[in-house]
């Protein structure tokens, strides 16, 4: 497992809410979480799990209770603390741990306040602050400043002069941070774009009024920066008049569609459906709005967490595939709610990277049972590890985005 | 001889009413706790006094408890609560012990405060005895309905807690995280078990219970007959006092048990319900 550095300890000023109190006094130590932990799976170490998490966290809070002060804080340690702080941020906050939980704790939203409570208390991983150094300057998670976000438009075959960054626009497409600056995965958007053209949909892009959509924000523990992020893109997207904002990275979807309206933005509210890309192409190809063709491949399908379990969109991506002529869809043996992270979650990469390829690794593994010739999923940042994965385990398997799919079987360049 | 001793001693009634206090201040400062914490997850928040937030919970309750959200809740107290169905789908026999140990609990607590309103708050109220038969049932120990479930109970609780320590120790998956509180708790269980068997037995010797009488409480019985047979020297005497200390160790162990819980395992008996409750009305994305 790999270092990571934790800063000096100062006092908290974060505090946990009275609902996620309760819920540390109620846990049960059933144990069923770390059962379904990625992170204990991969590194069999208890000290990863939530349900060690959860204990460590239960000594920290009663330590500063009056009892825990008069007790000498009920024993909970530096040692404690330095496994704690470790583990928040080895967590994929894939949520596997909330399904079967029998008090139905909302787990994963208790690990960001645990990562919140931990940059207060200034004791998160180097790795992060320099994330936040990053996206204070720039607004987006890479080294680039954000003039270059619409870059990767420019090797699509006949864009106009304003590449797409309209005033006004029906269709807004968030294109995220990973889809914007990696290289590697450029061919999502690009992809997108092409299936719109081919859909003939009025759609624009931020360019760089596009900000992150702030869940390395909240997922590193800095709720308040977060808000600010919120407030910024919903006003651009409100500027453009769009219907929907239609975005192909399932942490920004869940941020723009369910966290967006769970936190107080001084009145400013978003004017526009938000809908997934996979959700949004589905719904072009069941309007006939281009033709597909066949595919005669083996194709298994990922459900990214925070589009799946998180978001609770499983068909429309199924049954996308299965538009599709000529292909042979092979569900993974975790699907659905029960599927497993593919390692890219939580920021893990940046504090842990052994983790998260240990991670990918058992994820590959279950792809390469499958016996599919295409693993399709709905996010960049899947698409990026599991590729990784694969390439490790020599596999021939083939990793897509849907977009990607959809896009080759438009062109027909799979058949 | 018929002992009535217990109940009408004065230090039980003291200490009684000081185990109560200590439990009850348990659990508001568990409460109180708890309060400590915000209300909302994001921005700033108003200072609000704990008093506030217990009420703020209580009027959400009941908003939610009349609203769309009744069957979602109702859902959850039946199968979360009441059936642990997560835990019945995930392991068998984990399930078997949770619901030996909680509802053989749980049932006995309630019988025997019952039969505390029977044998102290009913007469004193001016109940006579022969009115009810259901309250001099509950009054007299040797009654069968009230003697049998007396038993059955602690033999499910004893099987919840024999299931518990096996799995506990035996148990090659050491991530349940069973930790020296709940050792202690369940050591705890099975002194108020052994306890309560042997204050049972020596009851039987002192008012010498006809045997077709004690066998209904049978464990109860075949350790009165293995006493009279290892003791059969024994004073009457003697055997008041080892009753009356077998009866002071079990109570004792009970209050303690009662004073420990919210600070133990078993804080889950009283909160996970609520919070279970809690989690479905605030829980907003989609699981």
């Amino acid at each position: 497992m790999g270092n990571i550095e934790i800063k000096n300890k100062i006092k908290s000023k974060n505090k946990f809410t009275a609902r996620q109190l309760l819920n540390i006094e109620s846990c049960t130590r059933c144990g069923q979480c770390t059962d379904m932990c990625c992170a204990y799976d991969a590194s069999k170490d208890l000290s990863v799990s939530p349900a060690k998490k959860m204990e460590l966290l239960r000594k920290k809070v009663r330590s500063g209770t009056l009892f825990g002060k008069l007790l000498g804080r009920r024993g909970f340690s530096n040692k404690d603390m330095d496994i704690l702080a470790r583990a928040a941020y080895q967590c994929t906050l894939c949520a596997r741990c909330e399904v079967d939980c029998p008090v139905n704790i909302d787990l994963q939203k208790l690990w960001v306040s645990l990562r919140s409570s931990l940059t207060d208390d200034n004791r998160g991983p180097e790795a992060l602050a320099m994330l936040k150094e990053r996206l204070d300057k720039s607004h987006n998670i890479s080294f680039d400043t954000n003039e270059g976000r619409a870059e990767w438009i420019n090797q699509v075959a006949g864009i106009g002069e304003d590449k797409y960054v309209k005033e006004k626009a029906q269709v807004i497409y968030f294109v995220g941070c990973v889809s914007s600056f990696s290289p590697r995965v450029f061919k999502i958007p690009r992809s997108i774009v092409q299936i719109f053209k081919a859909a003939k949909v009025d759609f624009g892009l931020l360019g760089d009024e596009e900000w992150c959509c702030g869940f390395p924000l909240l997922s590193s523990g800095f709720k308040q920066d977060f808000v600010d992020y919120a407030k910024h893109n919903i006003e651009k997207v409100n500027n453009t008049g769009a219907k929907y904002l239609v975005t192909s990275c399932p942490s920004c979807f869940h941020m723009w569609k369910h966290i967006y309206h769970e936190i107080p933005l001084d009145g400013i509210k978003a004017n526009f459906e938000v809908l997934h890309t996979v959700q949004y192409i589905y719904k072009l190809a069941q309007d006939y709005r281009f033709r597909l063709k066949p595919i005669k491949q083996k194709v298994t399908y990922h459900d990214p967490c925070d589009l799946g379990r998180n978001s609770g969109i499983y068909n429309e991506p199924r049954k996308l595939i299965r538009m599709i002529p000529g292909v042979t869809f092979i569900e993974l043996e975790k699907n659905k709610i029960d599927t497993t992270c593919c390692g890219g979650g939580g920021n893990v990469e940046a504090v842990d990277k052994q983790l998260s390829e240990n991670i990918a690794q058992i994820k590959a593994r279950e792809i390469i049972k499958t016996g599919a010739d295409i693993v399709v999923t709905s996010c960049q940042q899947c698409v990026r590890t599991i590729l990784q994965a694969l390439k490790k385990e020599n596999s021939k398997i083939k990793t897509m985005d849907i977009s990607e799919l959809v896009l080759a079987s438009i062109t027909g360049a799979q058949s | 001889m018929k002992i009535e001793i217990e109940l009408a001693d004065i230090h039980f009634w003291i200490l009684h009413i000081l185990f109560t206090l200590a439990i009850i201040g348990g659990l508001l400062y568990k409460i109180s706790t708890i309060l400590q914490g915000g209300l909302q997850e994001f921005g700033e928040e108003k200072r609000l006094s704990r008093w506030h937030k217990f009420w703020y919970f209580v009027a959400k309750f009941f908003k939610n408890f009349f609203s769309r959200k009744f069957v979602p809740i109702m859902k959850v107290l039946i199968f979360d609560v009441i059936l642990h169905s997560k835990l019945f789908k995930e392991n068998k026999l984990k399930w078997l012990a949770h619901t030996c140990l909680f509802w053989g609990i749980l049932i006995l607590f309630i019988l025997s405060v019952l039969s505390g309103i029977a044998v102290e708050v009913a007469p004193a109220l001016g109940y006579k005895p022969g009115v009810s038969e259901f309250m001099d049932g509950l009054a007299n120990k040797d009654n069968w309905v009230t003697a049998v479930l007396n038993e059955l109970l602690n033999v499910v609780i004893l099987i919840g807690v024999i299931i518990a320590f096996v799995r506990g120790f035996i148990s090659k998956k050491k991530i349940g995280m069973m930790l020296f509180s709940d050792i202690f708790l369940i050591i705890f269980i099975i002194l108020i078990l052994i306890s309560g068997w042997f204050t049972e037995a020596t009851r039987y010797i002192i008012e010498n219970t006809p045997g077709y009488i004690a066998k209904i409480g049978f464990l109860g019985y075949y350790l009165s007959r293995l006493m009279q047979f290892s003791f059969p020297k024994a004073s009457a005497d003697t055997w008041i006092t080892t009753y009356k200390v077998f009866w002071h160790i079990h109570v004792s162990v009970i209050w303690l048990s009662f004073v420990y819980i919210p600070f133990s395992k078993f804080a889950h008996a009283i909160f996970s319900p609520i919070a279970s409750v809690i989690n479905v009305i605030e829980k907003k994305k989609i699981l």
